[in-house]
C-alpha cells in the first residue's frame, strides 16, 4: 500500500514484525506484502532492537513473549522503540493477553493491544489506519 | 248385697266370730310388727348411709338430723336442732339452701345443690339433694363429694396435660422444616408434617390412610417409597439421595419405629441438601480451579500461537487464491474448524481466568441492554425474540461490568440456541431478597433433562451439537467470583429458567 507523503512522493509503509513463531511471521508477510507494505521480520529482542536502530519503521507489530513462557521481552522492546524511534507506531499482538499486561502496555504508549488469534482482515484495517500519514 | 248373706249365717256359729276376732288381732299384730321392722330397717338404712340427712322446716329450722359421718357436722345436733340454717351456716350458703327448700316445696321435685364448706378448717365439697317430705318440711340428704371432685379435677388436669402434650408434639412435628412422614408397615400415610404437606400440596385429610402413591411420582416421595419395603422387612434405617425436577437435592432417610410388630411404624424424613451440595461443589471447584486455571491458561496460550499461525496462513492463502473456485470448499472447512478451535480457546481462557474483579457500580438496565445487543444478531438469525423486563427503581449493583455482561450474554445465547424458531427468550431483572439483584433468563425450549441438573455447569458438558460446553461453566465461575448464586430450573409452563442472584454490594470481593 503505497501512500502519498507530505512531499507528494509515493512511500511504502514499512513494518517490523517481531514474533518467535515462524508460521506467524510467514503468514503476516504473505498477507501484508501483496497489500503494499514492506515487511521486516525479527525473532528475538536483540535482532529487533538492532533493526530499530538502523531502519525507520512506520509500525512495529510485536508479541510480548519472545522466548519462554514467562518472558516479557515485548515490554522491553516497546520501551526501546518508544525511546529510539518515537515516530514508530506500536501494535502488540499476543496470545498472552492478561488485563495487567494490556494496562502495562497501554501505559507505555502502545497504539493497539490485540489478541491472537485474530482475522488478518481486522489486523489489516488497524495497520492501515496506523500507517496513514498524519495530518 | 253380700253383707245380707253373711248376716243369715252368723247366728248359727258364735265360736266362729271369736275365731275371726282372734285372727284379726293376730293380723293387726303382724302388721304392727311389720311396721316396726320396716321402721327399724329404714332407721338402719338411714344410719348406714355415709350421708347427712336433715329434716328442715319451710322456714329453715332444723327439725331432725341423722349423720352417717358425724365428723362432717359443723356442730353436734344438740347445738343446731331447732335453730335456723342462717344461724348455723355461712350467710351465702344459707341463702342458697333456703332457696332450694322453697323450690323443693314449690315444685315437688328434687333440688340438687353443690357447695364448698370448710369443716374443721379443711375445705370440703358437698352435694345437697332436697326433697319435699311434708306440707311444710323437706328432707335434705347431704353427701361429701370432696373425693369425687378432687378426682374430677385431677382427670381434667390430666386431660389438659395430654392435650397440651399432643399439641406440643404437633407443633414440634410441624416446626421441623424437613418434610416428615409417619407410615404404617403397608406404606399408608398416618401423619405428615406441615413441610411435607406444603411440598406435596395436599392437606392431611386428603392423604391420611392413603398409600404413599397419593403424594405423586416425584422426588423425594419416590425415593422414600423405594426404601419402605426394605426398612419394613429389616427394621434397619436406610438412606438415599435424589434430585427433583426443580434441581433440588434431597437426602432421604427411612427408619422403623420400635413398637410391637403389628403396629410397626415407618418414619421417613427428606432433607433438602441443595445448599450443602452446592457449597461442597463450590469448595471443590475453587480448590481445583486455582490449579486448573493455571494449567488451562498455559495450555490455551500455547495453543493460541500455533492456532494463529494456522488462521493467519489461511487468511494469507485465501487472500491470494480466493478467486479460484476449486479451493473454496477447502477454505470453508478450514475456516469453520479454526473458528471452532478459537472459540474453545477463548472459552477455556475465560473459564480459567483468575477471580479478580474490576468492581464498579452498574445499572441492571444497562448491563441487560449491552448483553442483549451483543446477542441481537444470533437472535434474529435464529428467529427468536428477546424480551427484556427490568423492575422499576432497581438500585445499582457493585459488579465487574464486563464479566456480568458476559454472564448475561452467555445465558441469552444459550437460551436462544435452545429455543425453537419463532420462540422467545425473556431476560428479567428484579430486586432479590436480602440486598440482592436477580437476573433471570427464561427460554421457550424443551427445558433441562432431570438427569442433567447435576452436570449443567460441568465444563464440556453440552447437549447442543457444536457447543463447547463451557458457556454455563464460565457463567457459574463469574457468578461465584461475585459471591452470587446461580440456579437452574424448568418452568412449570415449559422451558428452562436460569436465575443469577448477585449481592448489591460486594465487600472485599476483589481479593476473592
Amino acid at each position: 500500500m503505497a501512500v502519498q507523503s507530505k512531499s507528494g512522493r509515493q512511500v511504502t509503509p514499512r513494518i517490523l514484525l517481531v514474533d518467535d513463531e515462524e508460521a506467524i511471521l510467514f503468514a503476516l508477510r504473505e498477507y501484508f506484502v501483496p497489500l503494499g507494505y514492506e515487511i521486516d521480520c525479527a525473532r528475538e529482542l536483540e535482532e529487533a532492537e538492532a533493526l530499530l536502530c538502523h531502519v525507520r519503521y512506520d509500525l512495529l507489530i510485536a508479541d510480548l513473549r519472545l522466548s519462554g513462557i514467562y518472558s516479557n521481552e515485548g515490554l522491553e522492546l516497546i520501551r526501546f522503540a518508544r525511546e529510539r524511534s518515537p515516530a514508530t507506531r506500536v501494535v502488540v499482538l499476543t496470545g498472552y493477553g492478561s488485563s495487567e499486561m494490556e494496562t502495562e502496555s497501554m501505559s507505555r504508549g502502545v497504539d493497539a493491544f490485540l489478541h491472537k488469534p485474530r482475522p488478518l482482515a481486522e489486523l489489516a484495517e488497524i495497520v492501515s489506519a496506523l500507517t496513514k500519514p498524519g495530518p | 248385697m253380700p253383707t245380707g248373706s253373711t248376716k243369715a249365717r252368723a247366728p248359727s256359729a258364735p265360736h266362729a266370730r271369736e275365731k275371726r276376732f282372734r285372727a284379726a288381732i293376730a293380723a293387726a299384730k303382724e302388721v304392727e310388727e311389720q311396721l316396726r321392722a320396716s321402721e327399724e330397717r329404714h332407721r338402719a338404712l338411714a344410719d348406714a348411709l355415709p350421708d347427712l340427712v336433715f329434716r328442715v322446716a319451710r322456714d329453715g329450722t332444723y327439725l331432725d338430723c341423722r349423720a352417717g359421718r358425724t365428723e362432717l357436722l359443723l356442730l353436734p345436733p344438740s347445738e343446731f336442732l331447732g335453730k335456723k340454717i342462717a344461724e348455723v351456716l355461712p350467710a351465702g350458703l344459707a341463702r342458697d339452701l333456703q332457696a332450694e327448700i322453697e323450690r323443693a316445696l314449690a315444685t315437688g321435685a328434687i333440688q340438687v345443690l353443690e357447695y364448698d364448706l370448710a369443716v374443721d378448717g379443711e375445705p370440703r365439697s358437698f352435694e345437697a339433694r332436697t326433697v319435699q317430705s311434708g306440707a311444710n318440711e323437706v328432707v335434705s340428704v347431704v353427701r361429701d363429694i370432696t373425693e369425687r371432685k378432687r378426682n374430677d379435677e385431677q382427670q381434667k388436669r390430666l386431660q389438659a396435660a395430654i392435650s397440651k402434650a399432643a399439641l406440643e408434639w404437633q407443633l414440634t412435628f410441624d416446626a421441623i422444616t424437613m418434610p416428615l412422614l409417619l407410615l404404617d408397615r403397608g406404606g399408608r400415610i398416618l401423619r405428615l408434617n406441615e413441610s411435607a404437606r406444603r411440598l406435596c400440596g395436599r392437606s392431611f385429610a386428603e392423604v391420611v390412610l392413603h398409600p404413599m402413591e397419593v403424594l405423586g411420582d416425584t422426588e423425594p416421595w419416590r425415593a422414600i417409597h423405594a426404601l419402605l419395603d426394605e426398612v419394613a422387612a429389616t427394621q434397619a434405617p436406610a438412606a438415599t439421595e435424589a434430585r427433583d425436577a426443580q434441581g433440588r437435592a434431597w437426602e432421604v432417610q427411612v427408619s422403623a419405629a420400635t413398637v410391637p410388630e403389628p403396629q410397626l411404624r415407618l418414619v421417613a424424613a427428606a432433607r433438602d441438601i441443595t445448599d450443602r451440595i452446592k457449597l461442597q461443589e463450590s469448595l471443590l471447584r475453587s480448590e481445583t480451579m486455582s490449579a486448573m486455571g493455571t494449567l488451562l491458561a498455559g495450555v490455551a496460550h500455547e495453543v493460541r500461537n500455533p492456532l494463529f499461525g494456522i488462521s493467519a496462513t489461511l487468511d494469507a492463502f485465501e487472500a491470494r487464491c480466493k478467486h479460484r473456485p476449486a479451493y473454496r470448499n477447502y477454505f470453508a472447512v478450514l475456516r469453520t474448524e479454526v473458528t471452532r478451535l478459537s472459540e474453545l480457546m477463548r472459552g477455556l481462557l475465560d473459564y480459567g481466568k483468575p477471580p479478580r474483579l474490576d468492581l464498579a457500580p452498574a445499572q441492571a438496565a444497562k448491563l441487560a441492554a449491552t448483553a442483549v445487543s451483543a446477542c441481537a444478531a444470533l437472535a434474529s438469525q435464529s428467529g427468536v425474540e428477546i424480551e427484556v423486563r427490568i423492575g422499576a427503581g432497581l438500585p445499582a449493583v457493585q459488579v465487574d461490568r464486563k464479566r456480568i455482561v458476559q454472564v448475561l450474554q452467555n445465558l441469552l445465547e444459550n437460551a436462544i440456541q435452545h429455543s425453537p424458531p419463532g420462540g422467545s427468550v425473556m431476560l428479567r431483572a428484579e430486586l432479590g431478597g436480602g440486598e440482592s439483584l436477580r437476573f433471570a433468563v427464561e427460554d421457550s425450549g424443551p427445558g433441562f433433562h432431570a438427569a442433567d441438573f447435576g452436570r449443567i455447569f460441568e465444563p464440556f458438558f453440552t447437549r447442543r451439537r457444536g457447543g463447547t460446553g463451557l458457556g454455563l461453566s464460565i457463567v457459574q465461575r463469574i457468578v461465584e467470583h461475585h459471591r452470587g448464586e446461580i440456579a437452574v430450573a424448568n418452568r412449570p409452563e415449559g422451558g428452562a429458567a436460569i436465575t443469577v442472584t448477585l449481592p448489591l454490594g460486594l465487600p472485599g470481593a476483589g481479593e476473592a
